[in-house]
Parts: C-alpha cells; structure tokens; sequence
C-alpha cells in the first residue's frame, strides 16, 4: 500500500479520539543500555568500518553475551528480571501514538557490530557488507511495527475508539498478570510477521549462507519470533497479518460484528510497506559505541554525501563523456546530497577512503572521502568513466 | 438507535477456549496429556500417509475455529461471534470425519500403525495407557476421536470489557460504555 495521506495528519486526528494517544519515553530500550542523544538516518545507508577494530574487552563482551541472552534466549536464557526481547533487544518502534514528536524505529549504533559478531562474522563477505545486511534485517522488522500502528491507526479512526490503547491494557490488564505470569509481554503474532518481514525483504538479495545466517538469527529468537518464516510466503504473510489486526481489533469485531476473518479480504493492503511509506517513517540513531567499549567512530554511517567539490582531472574526464552522462553525473551528484540511494551502489573501493559510485549502466565515479574533522570538508570527485578504465573488471 | 448500540455492548461476549488432543503427542510428551494449543504443535509418531486425512480434518477443524472466532491476546481463548450451540454444530458437520471409525477414514488402520511402530509397539502402548488413554493404541473400531481430538469449552465473559478495555471504560458510571458522544464528552471529567 503507497501512503497518500502523510502520517502527521493521521496524528492529528488521533489527538481528537479520547485516550487514543498517551506520552511515554521512547529512548526506554527493552534491554540495558545506556542511550545517548538520537539523530536521524535514511533508510538507505552506507557504513564505514575505517576506525573499527574488534575489542576484547570486558565491557564489549558483555554487552554481546546481554544482547545474545535476550535475542537468542534458546542459547541462554536471560537473568531473572529481564524479559526476553528478540528483535527487539537491537532496534525498536516507538509509537505516534505515545511519542508525538519523536516516535520512529530507534536503532543503537552499536546493534550493528553486535548483530555482526553474533550472527553474521563468519559469512565471507565485507564487515560494511555484513553491518549492511544487519542495517537491513532491523529495518525490515521495525517497519512492519510500523505498519501495524498505521493499519490500527486507521481502524481508530473508522471507530472513533482508542483501539491500540485498549490493546495496550489488554496486554498489561491485572487479569493477564495473574492468570499467565510467564505471558510474553508482547504480540506473539506481530513479531513472527515482523520476522517474516526480514526474510521477505533480505532472502534473494543476500547469498546461501548470509540467508541460513538469518534463518539462524529467527530459530533461535522467543516465542513468536521464532515462527518468522511461517510469513515468508505471500499466503503465511497475509494471513499473519489478519490474525496480527484481528488481535488488535477483536472486541470491537465482535461487538460491532465485523468479519475480519473473511478469506476474501487481503489484509496486508492495509499495511504501507513500500518505498514511499519507508520514507514516512523516521528512523532514530542513538550513538552507543562508547557505552558498549567502542570508540565514538567505531561505526560511522553515511547517509548523504555532500558538499562534492569535484578535481580538475574529474572536470578534464567529465567534458570527454556523452552529454547524458555529464546530465546523469549532475543528477547523481543531488541525489547523494540528500541520501545514497540502493541503486547507486556506493561502496568503498580503496581503504584510503576512495568510494565508489555508479553514474549510469557501465560508467562509475570515485569519490575521496575527507579526513576526520570539521563536517564541511568536502568529498572530492577524482575520476569518472566506464568500468573498465575505473579498474572495476 | 442508542439503545440498540448500548444492547452490542452489554451483551456478555463467549469466550472460547480450545485444545488440540492426540494420542500421539502424549507418547512423546507424556506429561502433557496429549495436550498442545495448535495441530501445528501435535508430535507425531506416525508416518505422513497413515494420519494425512485424519490431520487434514483436524486442521480444517482448527481453521474454522480461527476463522470465526477472534484473538483475544495475551489469552489463548478466543472471542466466540456464533452462538456457541450453533458453532459446535457447524464445525463437527463440515468435518465429520472425527466422528466415523478410524478404519473408515483410514483403511486397514491396525495393521498399519502395527508395523509403523515394530518392536516398539509395545513401549508406545504402555505410553498410551500412562497418558489418560486406558484401551491404549487407537484401533480399527475405535472412532477417530479417541485418539485425535479438537476439545472446546465456551463460556462467558462476564467482566471481558472492564477487564480489558479500561482505557475506555476508566471511571464510566456504568460498566459498559460504547463509544459515543456521550462517553467522549465525560471523558474531561473522568482523567
């Protein structure tokens, strides 16, 4: 489903629905960690693992036995008092409907070499290639929490009722407490579709063993999240979404004798999973690294490239192209301003900090990325041409 | 028309609570009687072509459950919509293999299961016995039911809305307040 609507006039209707929207803190991770000050990433992004270097330090280790105690509970179980987390215990979705101003998917920078060092460390592929595949898997799981709040968002505004906070003290109600003490504080079924997400999104684009790597990563997660790839089909996929909605809508289906159960009915159209809806949902970085025994620069991320002062012998290359490259050059050279999109392929080509980009079918540029320091440095645009005069093969 | 809005809310909803039984699991996890919350969760010990339509007509069994009742988490119970006599009635004449002797739906059943079980024909059967099935190993006369089984129980919600929708009802005079103007325009009072 494309949003047409953004989602800020969605949140201001909610603020009509009495109790529909509550305040809470969305920097409260589900697993110990000390949060830092947020700031804001793309979906599309880029790592630079340049200053990383793998720490055998207490403090390190045991922030990757935490998260492995809560994420993979099968291989340890957490200590008493802390709850299982999944997915969960490395990125998060902080709802609209409790965070007005700062609600979005929230990911701790140090997630990704963590992720990497649990799951993924052994795969024979680049560690920026790996940190992207993990970048992608918590994407791919928040933004289907998302979805949800946005497809509930709907229904309570169709029934003028506070649906998801109803939901929320369902779950939390002193009848639960006292009749399932061992309940999962969260909705089963939401995180097995949230999983199912991630396989969807990721297998077919990553290699045999990257994607047994992930199979691996869900298998071993708490109940619910176990069952992602019972949503890895179209038909496991829709029909997790309608008991994920139903779950949330059920008292009002009933009592007001609405069949969300009709096999006719696709729910998944009411949940906005494309490009466009990504682009609506914010996404939250919480720089950690120090916290878990890494430098501040451990994990550099890069989500545009700009400002790009290109070199004379770029400028000397540039003139001797087609009158379509120096376009699609002039084009490219806006985009990276703004974000790296995937199509791009922008990829690190010499550890001295040359990048690499693609311009148009078989053309590529490289860029030198500026030293630590002052962010107003520019990227220099050294070389531009065709992959073989690049040294691309 | 207020009235009948108010009639949807105060009527008491029927909860349903449904348990899958095989004489199968319980030989593999004799402590849970048999007993798991899905057909997808049933251990079995038999092969694929022996129990394939008795399997089939419990998931279609189950699916039905699914499809007309509601998910009412963090309980396993469900939300009843059809009354629940009717409901009985419904799933038990689309599937009405659970209710025919085991040979019927699965021929020569006795001679397969014996030699799909060998020598350990006999440890399964103590098993059997151990776990709450006292004539032991299902058999040809047997009805599939003895064996393989989809228990429900319904009863009814009584305090269902206040329990779980205090968001909606938080200090409301009376117990069941649908949504209305009414109930928004007490809301100022009511934070």
């Amino acid at each position: 489903m494309s949003i047409i609507l953004p989602v800020s006039a969605i949140i201001e209707e909610l603020q009509r629905i009495p109790r529909a929207v509550w305040t809470a803190n969305p920097i409260i991770p589900p697993i110990f960690r000390s949060p830092g000050t947020p700031g804001t990433a793309t979906y599309d992004a880029v790592f630079d693992d340049a200053d990383f270097t793998l720490p055998d330090t207490p403090l390190w280790n045991e922030a990757v036995a935490a998260v492995r105690r809560r994420v993979s509970p099968a291989d340890a179980r957490p200590p008493d008092g802390h709850r299982e987390a999944g997915t969960e215990a490395l990125a998060w979705y902080a709802s609209f409907h409790s965070n007005r101003d700062c609600w979005g998917i929230y990911i701790p920078l140090s997630s990704i070499p963590i992720f990497d060092s649990l799951f993924l460390s052994h795969l024979k592929i680049s560690r920026t290639d790996r940190w992207r595949i993990a970048w992608d898997v918590l994407l791919a799981h928040e933004t289907v929490h998302f979805a949800v709040d946005y497809a509930c968002a709907w229904f309570e505004l169709l029934h003028h009722a506070p649906i998801r906070r109803a939901f929320a003290d369902r779950m939390g109600s002193n009848v639960a407490a006292e009749l399932l003490p061992n309940r999962s504080a969260y909705l089963e079924v939401e995180e097995a579709l949230a999983n199912g997400n991630v396989l969807r999104e990721l297998v077919g684009c990553v290699d045999t063993d990257a994607e047994s790597a992930l199979r691996g990563f869900i298998r071993g997660q708490p109940a619910g999240y176990r069952d992602g790839e019972l949503a890895e089909s179209n038909q496991g996929f829709a029909s997790l979404v309608a008991e994920t909605l139903r779950s949330y809508l059920s008292v009002w289906s009933s009592g007001w004798n609405i069949d969300l159960g009709n096999p006719g009915l696709d729910l998944t159209r009411l949940l906005p999973l494309g490009e466009e809806a990504h682009r609506q949902c914010p996404i939250w970085i919480i720089n950690d690294l120090e916290a878990v025994g890494l430098s501040k620069d451990a994990v550099r991320q890069i989500s545009c490239v700009q400002p790009i002062e290109e070199t004379k012998p770029f400028i000397k290359a540039l003139r001797r192209l087609h009158p379509d490259l120096q376009k699609a050059w002039a084009r490219l050279k806006h985009t990276l301003s703004e974000g790296i999109p995937n199509a791009s392929d922008f990829k690190k080509w010499k550890p001295e900090g040359v990048w690499s980009v693609r311009v148009s079918d078989g053309f590529r540029a490289h860029l030198m990325q500026p030293p630590r320091g002052p962010s107003a440095q520019p990227w220099l645009a050294i070389e531009i041409g065709n992959h073989k005069k690049l040294g691309h093969g | 028309m207020v009235e009948e809005r108010l009639a949807v809310w105060d009527q008491e909803p029927q909860i349903l609570r449904w348990q899958v039984r095989t004489w199968e699991h319980a030989v593999l996890f004799p402590k849970s009687w048999g007993e798991t919350s899905s057909v997808r969760h049933s251990e079995r010990i038999l092969p694929e072509e022996i129990t394939a339509p008795i399997y089939a007509a419990l998931f279609a069994i189950e699916q039905d459950i699914l499809r007309y009742t509601e998910p009412l988490p963090p309980f396993s119970e469900r939300l009843l919509r059809e009354d629940s006599n009717n409901f009985h009635e419904m799933l038990f004449k689309k599937n009405p293999i659970l209710e025919k002797s085991i040979s019927d739906v699965v021929p020569d059943w006795t001679v397969k299961v014996t030699k799909a079980l060998g020598e350990d024909i006999d440890e399964v059967r103590r098993k059997v016995r151990g776990a709450g099935w006292s004539l032991g190993i299902p058999r040809d006369c047997f009805s599939v039911q003895y064996g393989y089984e989809i228990r429900f129980t319904t009863f009814l919600g009584r305090h269902l809305h206040v329990e779980t929708h205090r968001s909606l009802l938080m200090g409301c005079g009376c117990e069941y307040m649908p949504p209305s103007i009414v109930r928004d325009l007490s809301d100022p009072f009511l934070s």
